[in-house]
Formats: C-alpha cells, structure tokens, sequence
C-alpha cells in the first residue's frame, strides 16, 4: 500500500500546467505535420500520376493483368492523396515537399526546435517546468506500445545483433573513459558518471551511477551537461549525415542507437530518419538499456573494489537500476508473436493491436516537446574541462566506429520485419 | 532519458526512474484496454480527431 501510494508524489498537481503546455505545443505540431505531408503526398501524387496512367495505357494494350493491377492500385492511391487536398493533376505544391522532404522538417525536427527556441529566447515560466519534466518520461509508454510493431524473431536477429554491438560499445566506451579519467587526473566521481554516461543511456546512466562512485553535484553538472551538449548535437547532425551518406533506414537506426547516449534523443533522431529506422532503434536500444544496472555493477567495481574496497550487492543493484517498463515492451512483442486473433496487428483494421499503433506517437510528441523545452544552452554551458574532452572524444570515437559497423552488417540483418 | 536525480524514496525504495516505469506500464496497460474495449474509436481519435486540419 505504501508503495502504492509512494506512485504519487507529494504536489503532483504542480505538473498540470507544463503537462497540458506540452500537450496542446504537441497537437499544434501534430497537426502542422499532417497538413504538410498531406500537400507533400499530394505534390508527388500530382507529378506522378500522368505517368502511372501511361503505364496504365500501355499495359492495356499489352493485356498485361499483373501490370494493370499494380498500375490502377497506384493510380488509386496517388489520387486519394490528391483528393485529401480537393487538388487536381498539373496542381504543385513545391513549398510543402521542400521543407517535409528535403529539409525534413517533421513533427520531431519542429517540436525539437521549436522547444529550444521557447526555451531559450522566451523563457521557460517556473510554473511550466515540473510539467515539461514530467512530459519527458511519456515516450516510454510510446515504446512500451510500440511493442505491437515486433514480432520474436525481429527480437532475436536485430536484438541479439543490437545486444552484442550494445554491450561491445557501452563497456568499450565505459572502460576507455574511466582509464582515461584516471590516467589524466580527472576525480574518480566525475571519472565514473562520465564512463557511464557516455557508454550507456546519457542521463540516466550518470543518476544511477553517481551515489555509487561518490560524485559531487558539480561533477553531475559537468558530465550531464557534456552529455546533453553532445547528444543534441548529434540528434540534429546525424539525420543529415545519414542521408548525405545514403545509409539505409535500419542502419540508420542501429547506428543512432549506438552513438546516441540518451534514449529519447535516439529516438527522436530515428522516428525523424524514418519509421524503419525508428523500429530498428528502438529494439537495440531496448537490448541497450538492460545493461544499464551492469554498468553500474561495473562502476563500482572499477572504483570500489579496485579502489577504495567498497562492497556490491549484485543482485540488488540489478534490481534497483533495471528499467521495468521495458518488460512491458516485451510482453506485447510475445503477445503479437503469438498470433492471437482478437489481439489483430497494426495493420489489422478494427483489432485492438491496430488502434494501438495508432497512439503511440502522440506519446512521443509529447516527450519530444518535453524535451525541446528542457534543452537550455545555460545547461549545456556547464560541459567542460579534461572530463569534456575525454567524453566527447570517446562519443565521437563510438559515433565513427558505430557508423563502421552498422556499414558493414549491412541492411537486411538490422532490418525489423514486424507482424 | 530518467527523470530529475530525486534521491530514492526510503520508505519504498522507489526511485523517480522507478516510479517513471510503473506509470508508462500502467498508461500503456490503460491504452490496451481501451483498444480492447472500442478499437475503432481510439483510432479515430488518435487518427483523425486529433488532426482538426
């Protein structure tokens, strides 16, 4: 009962106004979105459609039955889109396509940005802020619900892939930082909250570390702002480098699962890449987070035992700092892979598992407005000294390598096939 | 991605990334029951009531 009651915490009510902030920020963007990519789909339907009729044409001539099915499901579906805005063939509408395809301007990239903007030129009013902080955590019911998108083999070829590159990378990382650290002087506090930051899950992996190796507030200060410097930075650098380079999709995806330190922001990097991308990140990254209570077990052990003689008791710090919600993810993978009728999939019309995935990205618009608005450069100004340059190097170092690798898998073995 | 570093609640053990986990598992268990009981209307809010342009 107590740790029912412990769910609610003392002045909730102060959460209301940031809370509703983020969600009407988020439907305003939501819907600026939609009506974008309904007048890009319908500029490209409008250029497509006199050659698909064409083809239509031609494959009538032919008696080309295969040719004529695919051409006129085409041809259905480019006018639909044309429909949706009453337009007609020989409309443009090139303003539309330029900022949604070329500079993909979509709902991630303006509630990121515009988050940072409001923040950062207007303010954010102390009323808002409890709120903007308690919209951050939504995206895990969006991955919780995003679940219904997987089936088990996804989870065993692109997870039992993600989990070894996850676990090469995070203790990789891990390790370099804290023998780095130690070898130019950097405290042992700071040392360890930057190894964990930097190898596993950003923020959260510096909370759970920090009691653990005797890190001071200031040395939490230097490490979150060195992670939140960089992880910004990548969140609006690798969408760009990743088309400049002309990565797939699910590459993309395991690459910003690997080189991105803070969950949210990977995810926000991935779902503005693509959906592809976005199904792939999230998988590795939930094979990532997992190992976020070894890495704690490992932090103690390179700075308690090795140093100062401290003891661990594996298993509950095991318990403590594994994240939960993450079963929940799992459970509805095993649910889908189970094939239950009434469950349905995401593209079952009518079935409970279609009007799920139909949720799950108003969650993580919210977060992502959680997060734009919690982006303050004052923040980010904090990052700095030896312990900076140690951690943003070995970043940039995992970002490199992880770019390598995922280039190496290739596509197909990072791809998720869903249900 | 956690939470504000809010010292772990003594009495329970429940730490702010704790706390965080139960609500997702409780919203998202809220948002499957929901979608058990009317999927058709949590769609066409979530897809078409939502979008008013």
């Amino acid at each position: 009962m107590t740790k029912l009651r412990s769910l609610v915490v003392p002045g909730w009510t102060k959460i209301i106004p940031g809370l509703v902030f983020c969600i009407v920020f988020a439907v305003i963007v939501m819907n600026i979105d939609h009506v974008l990519g309904k007048y890009h789909k319908a500029d490209v339907a409008s250029a497509a459609i006199p050659a698909i009729e064409e083809r239509l044409v031609e494959a009538t001539a032919l008696g080309d039955v295969g040719s004529i099915d695919s051409a006129e499901k085409q041809l259905a579906k480019q006018q639909k889109a044309l429909d949706n805005v009453d337009g007609t063939v020989g409309d443009a509408w090139p303003v539309a396509t330029l900022l949604y395809q070329k500079f993909q301007f979509k709902y991630v990239a303006m509630l990121l940005v515009g988050g940072i903007l409001i923040r950062n030129i207007f303010g954010l009013p102390e009323i808002l802020k409890p709120g903007v902080a308690a919209a951050r955590p939504l995206i895990k019911p969006g991955i919780i619900i995003l679940g219904v998108h997987y089936v088990w083999s996804d989870v065993v070829r692109v997870g039992g892939t993600g989990m070894i590159l996850a676990a090469v990378f995070i203790f990789g990382t891990a390790i370099t930082v804290m023998w780095l650290s130690r070898k130019y002087g950097v405290s042992d506090g700071l040392g360890g909250i930057m190894g964990a930051g930097t190898g596993v899950c950003g923020v959260s992996a510096i909370i759970a570390t920090a009691p653990v190796v005797g890190a001071k507030p200031r040395d939490m200060a230097y490490a979150i702002g060195t992670i939140l410097l960089f992880g910004t930075a990548m969140l609006f650098i690798m969408p760009y480098l990743g088309q400049a380079l002309g990565i797939s999709e699910p590459q993309f995806g395991a690459w910003s699962a690997l080189a991105i330190l803070n969950t949210a922001q990977l995810i926000a990097a991935a779902e503005w890449y693509g959906e592809e991308a976005r199904n792939t990140a999230v998988l590795i990254n939930a094979a990532r987070i997992m190992l976020i209570p070894l890495i704690v077990v490992f932090a103690v052990w390179f700075y308690g035992i090795k140093g100062e003689g401290k003891g661990i008791d594996f298993w509950a710090t095991i318990r403590a700092k594994f994240p939960i919600f993450i079963l929940g993810f799992f459970v509805l993978i095993i649910l889908n892979s189970a094939g239950i009728a009434f469950l349905g999939g995401p593209k079952s019309a009518g079935t409970p598992f279609w009007a799920m995935d139909a949720v799950y990205k108003w969650f993580f618009a919210i977060g992502f407005a959680g997060i734009g608005l919690s982006i303050s450069i004052e923040d980010m100004k904090k990052a700095g000294g030896t312990a900076f340059a140690i951690g943003s190097g070995a970043a940039t170092a995992k970002m490199v390598i992880g770019l390598i690798v995922v280039l190496l898998l290739g596509t197909e073995l990072l791809r998720v096939g869903g249900g | 991605m956690s939470s504000e570093s809010e010292p772990e609640d003594k009495a329970t053990g429940l730490s702010s990334a704790k706390r965080e986990d139960i609500w997702a598992l409780i919203i998202a268990g809220i948002v499957m029951l929901l979608s058990i009981a009317a999927p058709e209307a949590v769609y066409n809010l979530f897809k078409k009531v939502l979008y008013i342009f």
